[in-house]
Order: structure tokens, then C-alpha cells, then sequence
């Protein structure tokens, strides 16, 4: 994965990234959600960590980047993306995205069955402009496709979870 | 409903894992595993290269018979102004620091000090530039040196925090009147100094005129100075009227290397060269084709004398070209009887297929 260019696109929200464990403390938690939006299921936390192994690695030369959490989070979803390469779809379908008991509300049953019919590019591009809040450009950098794609996975995303939701469509 | 909204929904139906320390200590765990992994993958490809050339096989194509130790591609040049290491590309000295190893490798009548630098940046690089050695003896300066390792030798990668041997300081014969010390630059910001006892005094003192920088011995390059034991085995075979006696070389080196330039005459005991024999001295015509396994008696080449004749005991003597590679071997024979052929042939004679 080579991400230094596309990490410098990037602007997510970091103010300075002194250290490594920073780095980890302020965008662990959010990666590892962002990837199980995104459908990496049971694999979410382990592709967070390969990720953040994988900057820390580089941690020299990253931190000396303009965007080393870009390269954290473009690093983990071009991971998430060769995973699902390798994955059977049989087993995608049977991971399910729902929380523990605690969050299960109706809304967040819903939601999770409209992620689980979403195919995996649509769900990395939620993933990373609805849950995120990426511009659709910025989510095409980071996915290795085409803006104008992403703009229609986007645009499917939204409609699909409003539906699921019940809300109006644009 | 917005996006914002939509994602507070979204965030809220999928768990996140806190950032705990187990996960960081995880993380750390597989990074340091990366970075290892990284300096095997990066030793293995200098091997390759290193066979590759050993094998005679250019980079544009087409065989070349010549082992040209250390061929690799062209370090990445590095922008000024900018602090990116690209990965195997050249090692920036603040990055680097040498030093000398203190144990004294000896091999005939050469000591060899290896020059050590290890790089401290997250990637394997290659150490360029020119080194200079400079010994001193009670504060007078003896000799100095340089060698530079240019892309022909950036073969040599330093892996991150890996101290490797980037060149040697060989003395032959060396002699002082008190300790020396060694200054060697280059490569590293620092300089590397080392102070070593008296050079107990063998022959006569060379001043350290006799001080070399030898680049470091890569596999498949040239056997240094005084590295290979050369040996005559005095069990002759006599085929017809040719007599042959082996030649075997054993490499004192710690990799695999080649040589060239045997020389070898039939001499009388007080070391005149009897060149009425046809063919003496001879010359072995093999381009760098002796590969010498470390600590591995080696077949080198056949002394092959038809028709050996001679008035009185005659010496077999076998050596490298100005002494490169190893001193050479000599082999005492009685006096050779005539059966009447005066018309024999000296000459240094190979096998069909060398190991």
C-alpha cells in the first residue's frame, strides 16, 4: 500500500500528531468503527492494528508527512479492500454488522441490515463520507476509484440507508 | 436528515473497539515484526543481486564472464531539502554511525580491521560516499587511505539498526613503534576511531606504507589479498608420459569468492626458474572461474608435465598474480628421470568442468 500522496489529500481532522501512541489514542476507536461500517465484520480490529503497525513501521517518515492519520485510515481501508478480494462473498454475507444488545435500537438493526445488503465498495464509501464526513474526492483517493464513482456509491448509500430508516429521499 | 445526522445513526449501530493498551502493545509487537521482515527481505535481495552478478548476468542482457562484486542499480538520488528516505536508496550520514571493530582478523601477513555502520532510519539504505582511513603512530601520522563505495558497491544495504561491515582496513605486515590509532570518515558523520596495541614487528617496519582499504567482500566477489591457502598435492598422477599434480585452494573468507591469475614455474631449489623446460613459467588463462567455498577444499587446476626430465631436484611453484588472493605453494621434487624424450611440455591444465 502506498498512501503517501493520497494521505497528503486528505484532510482529516488532526491538529498535531506528536507521537505514535497520539496517533493511536485519538483515531483507534474510530478507525476500527469506520472499518466495521465499512464490512470488515469481525475483522475490523485486526485490520485497524495491521494498519497502525504498518505507519508505525514508517513512523519516521509518516510523521514527517503532512497527514500521518490520512495514511492510518487510507492504509486500513486499501487493507479492507484486499480483504474482501480474498474473501469468499458467502462469508462477507454472514458477518453481521449489529452491536451488543446495548445498541440494539431499531434504528441500528435497520441500519445494519441495509449495510449488510450494501455491496463493499458502497459501504467503504459510507463508511468513510457519512461516518467520516470525507468529501466524496477524498474517499476516491483513499478507494484507488474515480470520483465521479464514489459521488454514485454515495449517492446509493444515502438513499439506501434513508429507506432502510424511512426518512425522504433527496 | 443530513449526513451528519445519518452518521451519528451509523456510528452508533456498529461497535468500536476501545484503544487499549494490549491492542498497542499488539501494534508494536507487528511493526517491529514488519521492520524485521523488511531487513531479511532486504538482505535476500542483496543476495540475489550479488548471485546474479556471480553468475555472469548483466543487467542489459548477455554473459559476462567477470565477477564485478556489488552490482546493483543506481542509488535513488535525494532531493535536497527534504527528509524521505526511499526505501534501499542512499543512507544519509546523520543517520549512520561507524565504527571499527577492535578484533584483528589476521590472514598471512595481512591484519584487517573491519569498518561496521549501522543506519538508524526506518528503512534499509545504502551507504555511499568515500571512506578515509588514516593510521597514526604516537601522534605521527603513518598513512592514509581511501576506498569509495559507489553504486558499484551498493550492494551493500544497511538494514535499519543492523550493524554491518561496509569496507576493511588491511595492513600488510604490520609494524609500529608504540599503539596506532585509526581515523576512518565518510559515509557516517562521525568519524570512527580506534586504538590498537604496538604492531609487534615481523620484518622490517613499512611506515604503513602497505595500508589498504579493501571494499567489503560481498559473495561471489574477488578472494582478497592472502585469503586463499593454496596446496600441491604431491601425490602425482602419471598418464603415458605426462605426469599431473592438483592444485587446491582453501578460502579463509567467510563468503564465497573467485579469483584469477595462477602462475606457476618449475624452479631449482635456490629459486632459479628453469626456462629451458617448454611452457615454464606457465599462466592459467581462467577469467575469475575458481569459486572458492569458504573452508572448502577447492580443485583449482592441474600442473601437467609430459616427458619430465630434469638434471637435479626442481621445486613446483604455484601463485596468484602479485600475490592476490593467497601466497602461493611450493612442492619439493627429486630429480625428474629422462627416458630419453627431451621434448616434454610444462603447463597449468584445467578439467573439462570446474566445480
Amino acid at each position: 500500500v502506498t498512501n503517501d500522496a493520497t494521505a497528503a489529500a486528505i484532510p482529516v481532522a488532526i491538529t498535531a500528531v506528536v507521537e505514535f501512541d497520539d496517533l493511536y489514542r485519538e483515531h483507534y476507536s474510530r478507525l476500527t468503527r469506520a472499518l466495521a461500517i465499512a464490512g470488515a465484520g469481525d475483522a475490523a480490529e485486526d485490520l485497524a492494528q495491521e494498519a497502525m503497525a504498518r505507519t508505525l513501521a514508517s513512523w519516521r517518515r509518516v510523521r514527517k508527512g503532512t497527514n500521518p492519520a490520512g495514511y492510518v485510515y487510507t492504509t486500513a481501508f486499501r487493507l479492507l479492500q484486499r480483504h474482501h478480494r480474498r474473501t469468499r462473498p458467502a462469508d462477507l454475507t454472514r458477518a453481521p454488522t449489529v452491536a451488543g444488545p446495548e445498541a440494539e435500537t431499531i434504528a441500528n438493526v435497520v441500519l445494519a441490515q441495509a449495510l449488510d445488503t450494501m455491496p463493499p465498495a458502497q459501504r467503504a464509501v459510507a463508511a468513510l463520507c457519512i461516518s467520516l464526513g470525507w468529501s466524496t474526492d477524498e474517499a476516491a483517493a483513499a478507494l484507488k476509484i474515480a470520483p465521479s464513482t464514489a459521488r454514485v456509491q454515495l449517492h446509493r448509500a444515502r438513499a439506501d440507508l434513508r429507506a432502510a430508516l424511512g426518512a425522504p429521499a433527496d | 436528515m443530513d449526513d451528519h445526522d445519518l452518521g451519528a445513526l451509523l456510528d452508533a449501530s456498529v461497535p468500536a473497539r476501545p484503544a487499549s493498551d494490549a491492542a498497542l502493545t499488539r501494534i508494536h509487537r507487528r511493526a517491529a515484526q514488519r521492520r524485521r521482515r523488511a531487513a531479511v527481505l532486504s538482505g535476500a535481495l542483496t543476495v540475489v543481486v550479488v548471485v546474479v552478478a556471480a553468475l555472469g548476468i548483466s543487467w542489459v542482457g548477455g554473459p559476462s564472464k567477470r565477477v564485478t562484486p556489488g552490482g546493483g542499480t543506481t542509488p535513488s538520488s535525494v532531493p535536497s531539502g527534504t527528509t524521505t528516505i526511499v526505501p534501499d536508496g542512499r543512507c544519509f550520514s546523520g543517520d549512520v554511525s561507524m565504527s571499527i571493530d577492535a578484533h584483528r582478523q589476521v590472514w598471512g601477513t595481512t591484519a584487517r580491521w573491519a569498518i561496521v555502520a549501522v543506519t538508524r532510519s526506518d528503512t534499509p539504505c545504502r551507504p555511499v560516499g568515500t571512506i578515509t582511513a588514516t593510521i597514526s603512530d604516537s601522534g605521527h601520522g603513518l598513512a592514509s587511505v581511501s576506498h569509495t563505495l559507489d553504486a558499484l558497491h551498493a550492494a551493500i544495504v544497511l538494514a535499519p539498526d543492523t550493524p554491518t561491515v561496509v569496507a576493511n582496513l588491511a595492513w600488510n605486515k604490520p609494524c609500529s613503534a608504540g599503539p596506532v590509532e585509526f581515523d576512518v570518515t565518510g559515509v557516517a558523520a562521525a568519524p570512527a576511531r580506534l586504538t590498537v596495541p604496538r604492531q609487534s614487528c615481523a620484518s622490517k617496519p613499512n611506515g604503513g606504507s602497505d595500508l589498504v582499504l579493501e571494499p567489503r567482500l560481498l559473495p561471489g566477489g574477488a578472494c582478497p589479498k592472502d585469503s586463499i591457502v593454496l596446496t600441491i598435492d604431491p601425490h602425482a598422477v602419471s598418464i603415458g608420459t605426462t605426469t599431473r599434480w592438483t592444485i587446491t585452494g582453501t578460502a579463509r573468507t567467510d563468503v564465497t569468492c573467485r579469483t584469477y591469475g595462477l602462475d606457476a614455474d618449475i624452479e631449482t631449489p635456490d629459486g632459479k626458474v628453469l626456462t629451458g623446460i617448454p611452457g615454464n613459467p606457465a599462466v592459467q588463462n581462467d577469467q575469475f572461474e575458481d569459486l572458492f567455498v569458504p573452508s572448502r577444499r577447492e580443485f583449482v587446476d592441474d600442473l601437467s608435465w609430459s616427458a619430465p626430465c630434469s638434471v637435479g631436484p626442481v621445486v613446483l611453484v604455484v601463485h596468484y598474480h602479485d600475490g592476490m588472493s593467497g601466497s602461493g605453494a611450493r612442492l619439493n621434487l627429486s630429480k625428474q628421470r629422462c627416458f630419453g624424450i627431451l621434448t616434454g611440455h610444462f603447463g597449468i591444465t584445467g578439467r573439462d568442468a570446474k566445480p
